[in-house]
């Protein structure tokens, strides 16, 4: 019996079905835990801890996600995950923009040093500065308000570090055609450069307002009530031996909703700043 | 043209402009800030400050000085329907001492630890805090930040608290934090399964042989259906919170009577790991899988599950189960014997309002509120004299699952939570995890986390 021999073609198709199988499979393997934690936001009690577990609720319980919202104060912990991650993102951005060109495009006495005094900074443990930022924060009158939130993060390591690279490597005859036309360096940096790194721009906001949803140690620490908890710190409080995971899956999967909608409305943003920059999500 | 070689100068009165306004905008968001509702004890940014440094309003106002009025902020560590029973004892408490409000905020069990060492170390603890179990008080009180509470009752330390809790936070005539429950490690079993297996759903296992001969009358693999269960989840306070009630059942110890070396590798530890190695490879009644008490309970509300061991905590929940669901003290092998848990409240040093604190601990000490309090978080009183109050005894008539927990209580004993206690845990826990998945034999295991315990101890 011959071997079968394959055409190019058909040896393509082969290979992009195996590929696909793949990615279907891979796809499938990140998005289960989602798909388990939706369907478990839509069971009973009884549904949950079954000998046989089931993926598809048997009766759709939409009335958790009420429950979440009444028993808990859920609405009130997405507000503010969304005004502490919204302002953050804009800090970070900000903040990472100026020290980002300052150390990427002027020339000052000690520049490098500073920078890789600042990189060095990168390398400490955020559990480090915990209670000396706290103490601050307690002394400023902060603890358990947006601004002890807030503030701390405006400014990050990464996103300057992220930031200067860009500007080192961005092309200098477009800020010099500027200043011959008698522009400022202010204006150019506002007017000419910055237009040209958006997506570096969306990039760094994308991670910055993810990393301020999702950041738990600060808010553990410095909120005392309830009414100002973020979402993430609301959820682990409602975690225990005795607690309705239907509704814990309902909230959660409330928590996972701004982020989705974030990722959906600035995908090309954000994939063109991960091909831009090198970053990895 | 090469950076350098820019003459044109940044533009600095626009950068320092644009830097000065954000400033200045943080700065006045800082001073205008807001409590929020019913924060009104707390310092605003730039209050003025004392001559110790610390804001104004931190210092101790004359009302809240006499215990008179005050906002009290507690943390509570036990997320779920007990919260909602905490909000209505301080409802109660409020009623009855007018001025005073108790915010109750949860803080899981898993993140007390971390939030309160923080807020101790930067001198702003909360003026009340619940605390599960011995290791966190015991620590705070090493540390010198709770407060004697015998400055505010005198005979405190002399009060009938059970023997181990007596033990725990007196210091001569110091006693450092209010014990407001305990609780005690029991064994919950499925009557109805116990039915199908034929076995008399009213007779419970006393023994360890008895456990074996229900546990695989019950176990039937191929229907997942499991006899015991038991724990080995190799992290801190987990698989040996429950191992221990089984090595103090073999006759064994945790640790040499001056704590400063391993005791558990001896000949009743390495019996009580065999007894958990031959539950899952010998009599195949129980699963190879980590479990802790969260999958305990969850697995056990399936209805697959013969036993299992928790506190009384659990009571409330299993009430509401779909099948018939009854309790008994733990079995005991040479000897009878159970961890005993508890739960504390201690006043902290650098609080802001110790009186108005010890107004609701004392006010908790009143029998009829010590009922109210651990009757609803499903707990046991920490007080002989509470338990021969009417209000507890018709408590325990409507809920029948606690009267083999009050049996257990008297014999019950506290685990080790001295000095690296956690990490020792941890090593006990991950000498289980090995045994049981065979990685190790019961006593090479063993020993190997006595040697790594006596390191800890000996630091």
């Amino acid at each position: 019996m011959g071997a079968v021999t394959l055409t190019r073609r058909q040896r393509r198709i082969a290979w992009q079905a195996l590929l696909y199988a793949l990615l279907i499979v891979a796809s499938l393997v990140v998005l289960l835990p989602y798909i388990w934690m939706v369907s478990t936001s839509l069971k009973s009690s009884n549904e949950i801890f079954t000998p046989v577990p089931q993926l598809l609720p048997r009766n759709p319980r939409w009335q958790n996600y009420a429950d979440v919202l009444r028993t808990y104060q859920v609405g009130q912990w997405l507000l503010n995950s969304f005004i502490v991650s919204s302002i953050e993102a804009v800090g970070v951005v900000f903040t990472s923009i100026l020290a980002g060109y300052a150390f990427g495009r002027l020339r000052f006495w000690g520049r490098d040093a500073i920078f890789f005094i600042y990189l060095g900074a990168m390398m400490v443990p955020a559990q480090v500065t915990v209670i000396p930022t706290f103490l601050i924060v307690r002394w400023l009158g902060w603890i358990d308000t947006y601004e002890g939130l807030i503030v701390p993060k405006l400014c990050a390591f990464f996103g300057v570090f992220l930031m200067r690279q860009f500007f080192l490597n961005f092309p200098s005859e477009l800020e010099d055609a500027a200043f011959i036309d008698g522009s400022s360096r202010w204006r150019a940096l506002w007017q000419i450069v910055l237009p040209l790194t958006t997506p570096a721009l969306a990039a760094l906001a994308i991670f910055s307002f993810t990393a301020a949803w999702n950041d738990f140690l600060w808010p553990l620490v410095v909120v005392n009530s309830e009414e100002m908890k973020t979402i993430q710190l609301g959820l682990a409080s409602m975690k225990g031996e005795l607690s309705d995971w239907s509704l814990i899956m309902a909230g959660a999967t409330l928590s996972a909703v701004p982020l989705t909608v974030l990722y959906l409305l600035l995908q090309q943003y954000f994939v063109r700043g991960v091909v831009t920059t090198g970053l990895k999500g | 043209m090469a950076e350098g070689t820019i003459s044109r100068r940044f533009d600095r009165r626009i950068f320092l402009a644009a830097s000065g306004g954000a400033l200045a905008a943080l700065m006045a968001a800082g001073c205008q800030q807001q409590a929020p509702t019913g924060e009104a004890s707390k310092p605003a940014a730039g209050a003025p400050k004392a001559a110790d440094g610390k804001p104004a309003a931190e210092q101790k106002a004359p009302a809240q000085a006499a215990g008179k009025a005050a906002t009290l902020q507690m943390w509570f560590d036990i997320p779920g329907p007990q919260v909602e029973h905490v909000k209505k004892v301080n409802e109660k408490f409020s009623a009855e001492n007018p001025g005073i409000e108790v915010r109750t905020t949860v803080v899981s069990i898993a993140e007390m630890s971390t939030k309160l060492a923080t807020a101790v170390a930067g001198g702003a603890p909360p003026d009340l805090a619940y605390l599960g179990g011995p290791t966190l008080v015991t620590n705070l009180m090493a540390a010198g930040k709770v407060e004697s509470l015998t400055k505010y009752q005198k005979d405190i330390a002399t009060l009938d608290w059970l023997d181990p809790i007596k033990k725990l936070l007196a210091r001569g005539d110091d006693f450092y934090a209010m014990p407001v429950n305990s609780g005690v490690l029991g064994l919950y079993y499925n009557a109805d399964l116990y039915t199908a297996a034929g076995l008399a759903p009213d007779k419970p296992p006393t023994t360890w042989d008895e456990l074996i001969k229900n546990a695989k009358a019950i176990a039937n693999a191929d229907q997942q259906v499991w006899g015991h269960y038991i724990g080995t989840k190799p992290i801190a306070w987990s698989a040996d919170q429950v191992w221990i009630a089984y090595l103090w059942q073999a006759g064994g110890a945790w640790l040499s009577p001056d704590e400063k070396q391993a005791a558990f590798n001896s000949e009743a530890g390495v019996e009580a790991l065999k007894f958990y190695v031959d539950l899952v490879h010998e009599h195949k009644v129980t699963p190879l899988k980590a479990i802790d008490n969260i999958v305990s309970g969850n697995d056990f509300e399936t209805g697959k599950i013969g036993h299992m061991q928790l506190y009384p905590i659990w009571v409330l929940r299993a009430e509401a189960m779909s099948f018939s669901v009854r309790t008994a003290p733990m079995p005991k092998h040479k000897t009878s014997a159970a961890p005993l848990g508890m739960g504390t409240i201690p006043i902290f040093t650098d609080s802001k309002n110790k009186d108005a604190a010890w107004a609701y601990l004392s006010w908790l000490m009143k029998p009829e509120n010590a009922v109210f309090w651990v009757s609803g978080l499903g707990n046991l009183p920490t007080r002989p004299s509470i338990r021969d109050t009417q209000a507890w005894k018709d408590h325990v008539v409507a809920h029948p699952l606690m009267q083999p927990f009050i049996d257990a209580q008297p014999q019950a004993q506290l685990a080790y939570f001295g000095k690296g206690a956690q990490e020792v845990s941890t090593e006990v826990g991950q000498a289980i995890e090995s045994a049981v998945f065979q990685r190790k034999s019961p006593k090479q295991a063993l020993d190997d986390a006595a040697k790594a315990a006596d390191a800890i101890l000996a630091r």
